[in-house]
């Protein structure tokens, strides 16, 4: 950990620590500014009971400049693309030095909650979410792979046929 | 052995002679030799002695305080080279309220801590100061000396009736009161403070108009805070005022970089109370610095580059375009609402839109520059070679994908890395990088990181 600023180390230490509920930040082995993050879907949300892998490395210029996240674990958000690069304002123009380590993934986790379809980045989950909101949190739910949309699309439409079928 | 050292080097300062003046209201100067240990007394005693003026004639005043015979020098914050007033008559002493200049000052360099209850004393606490920028004699960044005068005819004859409690009272004119001494104007008139530089003597290398302007953002850190941003303990913090009072602060280190940075990617915002200015790293909405001369701890070379980027920014909100012409970037207002400017340094005339130089019908089918070789024309040397540069820089921007102009301003745009949202520096466009248009849901969906989502 030679030559690391004492700001990352005190995070570091922080996050190990006193760590928040629901996130999990382990610095890696060979690199310090390098973290393997956990966090948990957050209650109430589509994502409730998934763990999700993120990675998250600190540049040289950081605190200055902002971290890279990243979601390894696939996910259906409309924020969240299929590479799993996040659309988050603290991310890109909006950083400021005074957001943490902590902050950023709190920041995530609350994107989780609380979707941003006007501001989205895969524009079929966000049409999904908009017009019917069930569908795209059932979806969620069961799948987090895209392949999984397609398959309770699927789905819900032989449901949908089948109680068109019961009335008629 | 450390405190029998301190004791040593305390007893030292004190035994050390300076010069003391004192001024008369014919404005006849003394220069009396005092230590730090001396008491008003004492040097009452010596000025009327020089001078032959009853002792129990007059009294001194220092910064806005009447001095009390018993007063020693040292705890009145009076250091070599200050200058004493001498007035006729006065007031008793005990009638003046105790306002020491000197507890005004620590308490203008400290970190006003409502939220800290017990704050801790560490060892810089005794040596807080406030800070000016000394633009004349040391020009950089020096602790500070706050005096008093009248404001309405200028002389230092003047004692307070009230203690400024913070900055506010300091820096907001009209807001104290105080007595005038000065015989043509005299009485019950508006106190208006001023600052001086303690890195220099007065009147030192000639320069006789040595104020200064107080930052009064740089504060001791005498409740031993952490830097937010590098987590260190620094001894002197940049504290913004946030909400109306001492809010969120960083370490003098951090803000230089943080300033810098924000300077240099162009994110200051123009704004009619503040200026060209930032808000603090958290981005309290009311917390704009507004003493620009806090920007002169920046450097010379960011200092002036803040000033032009200032300036630039001011005149494009106002509507005024800069020369594209290499070397110049002069700013003008043209009146006439065509497309056609020229430039009144450089006589350049350039299309308003494109930036190009001038041509008739749409931007976007403007001819290229013609050679002027075979023309019969003068050409002037420097002209050419700039020209030639421009040409040389041009073929470069052309030449390289990742250098484009903003669709709306026509600015060269550099893309280093990211996402293909773009946002114009200059003109805070929001625009595709592939498409060249507004940026929109469009260009979201298919190519926001420059392949198919």
């Amino acid at each position: 950990m030679a030559g690391l600023p004492k700001r990352i180390l005190k995070e570091t230490q922080r996050l190990l620590t006193d760590p928040v509920q629901g996130i999990n930040a382990t610095p890696d082995e060979q690199n310090a500014r390098y973290f393997h993050v956990v966090v948990a879907g957050p209650k109430d949300s589509p994502f409730e009971g998934g763990t999700f892998k993120l990675e998250l490395f600190l540049p040289e210029e950081y605190p200055m400049a902002p971290p890279k996240v990243r979601f390894m674990t696939k996910i259906y958000h409309p924020n969240i693309d299929k590479l799993g690069r996040i659309c988050l304002d603290i991310l890109k123009d909006k950083w400021s030095p005074a957001l943490q380590i902590r902050t950023v993934l709190l920041s995530i986790q609350a994107l989780l909650s609380a979707p941003n379809p006007d501001d989205p980045l895969a524009n079929d989950v966000a049409d999904a979410w908009k017009t019917n909101e069930h569908l795209a949190i059932q979806t969620g739910e069961e799948s987090f792979l895209y392949m999984y949309f397609i398959f309770t699309s699927l789905l819900y439409f032989t449901r949908f046929c089948l109680l068109f079928n019961n009335f008629s | 052995m450390v405190r029998g050292v301190a004791i040593f080097k305390m007893a030292a300062r004190q035994a050390v002679l300076f010069d003391v003046s004192v001024r008369d209201s014919a404005g006849r100067t003394q220069i009396i030799p005092v230590r730090a240990s001396t008491s008003v007394s004492d040097i009452k005693r010596s000025f009327s002695e020089k001078t032959g003026v009853p002792l129990n004639s007059y009294q001194l005043v220092f910064a806005g305080r009447q001095l009390s015979d018993a007063d020693t020098l040292q705890a009145l914050g009076v250091q070599s080279h200050s200058t004493l007033f001498c007035i006729r008559g006065g007031v008793k002493v005990e009638a003046v309220p105790d306002i020491s200049v000197k507890a005004v000052e620590d308490k203008l360099g400290k970190i006003a801590t409502d939220d800290i209850e017990d704050p801790p004393s560490s060892p810089s606490a005794a040596n807080n100061r406030f800070y000016v920028y000394c633009k004349s004699v040391c020009k950089e960044m020096k602790p500070g000396k706050l005096r008093v005068r009248c404001a309405s005819c200028k002389d230092d004859r003047f004692t307070l009736t009230t203690e400024p409690q913070g900055w506010s009272d300091v820096l907001e004119k009209q807001k104290l009161r105080g007595r005038c001494y000065n015989d043509k104007c005299g009485g019950d008139k508006f106190a208006e403070f001023y600052f001086k530089c303690a890195g220099h003597t007065s009147g030192a290398a000639g320069v006789r108009d040595d104020e200064c302007v107080a930052l009064h953002m740089i504060r001791t850190n005498t409740v031993d805070i952490e830097c937010p941003l590098c987590a260190d303990e620094k001894d002197i913090m940049v504290v913004f005022t946030c909400d109306g009072k001492d809010g969120h602060c960083l370490c003098l280190d951090c803000f230089k970089d943080f300033a810098r940075l924000a300077l240099t990617e162009r994110r200051f915002i123009e704004n009619a109370q503040s200026g060209y200015s930032i808000q603090c790293p958290n981005r309290c909405p009311d917390s704009f610095i507004t003493e620009i001369h806090h920007f002169r701890l920046l450097g010379d070379e960011l200092y002036e580059r803040y000033q032009r980027f200032g300036t630039e920014e001011c005149l494009l909100q106002m509507g005024g375009v800069l020369c594209p012409q290499v070397g110049c970037g002069m700013g003008m207002l043209p009146e006439d609402p065509g497309n056609r400017v020229t430039c009144p340094t450089c006589r350049h005339t350039f299309c308003r839109n494109c930036k190009n130089p001038y041509h008739r019908g749409n931007c976007d089918a403007a001819p290229p520059i013609q050679a002027l070789a075979g023309t019969g024309q003068q050409i002037d040397g420097e002209r050419l070679r700039r020209s030639r540069w421009d040409e040389a820089s041009d073929a470069f921007i052309r030449s390289n994908a990742s250098i484009k102009p903003c669709p709306r301003c026509h600015v060269n745009i550099e893309k280093n890395g990211g996402c293909m949202h773009m946002t114009c520096s200059k003109c805070r466009f929001n625009f595709c990088w592939i498409c060249l248009i507004e940026w929109g849901r469009r260009c979201q969906d298919n190519h926001w990181f420059g392949e198919r989502n």
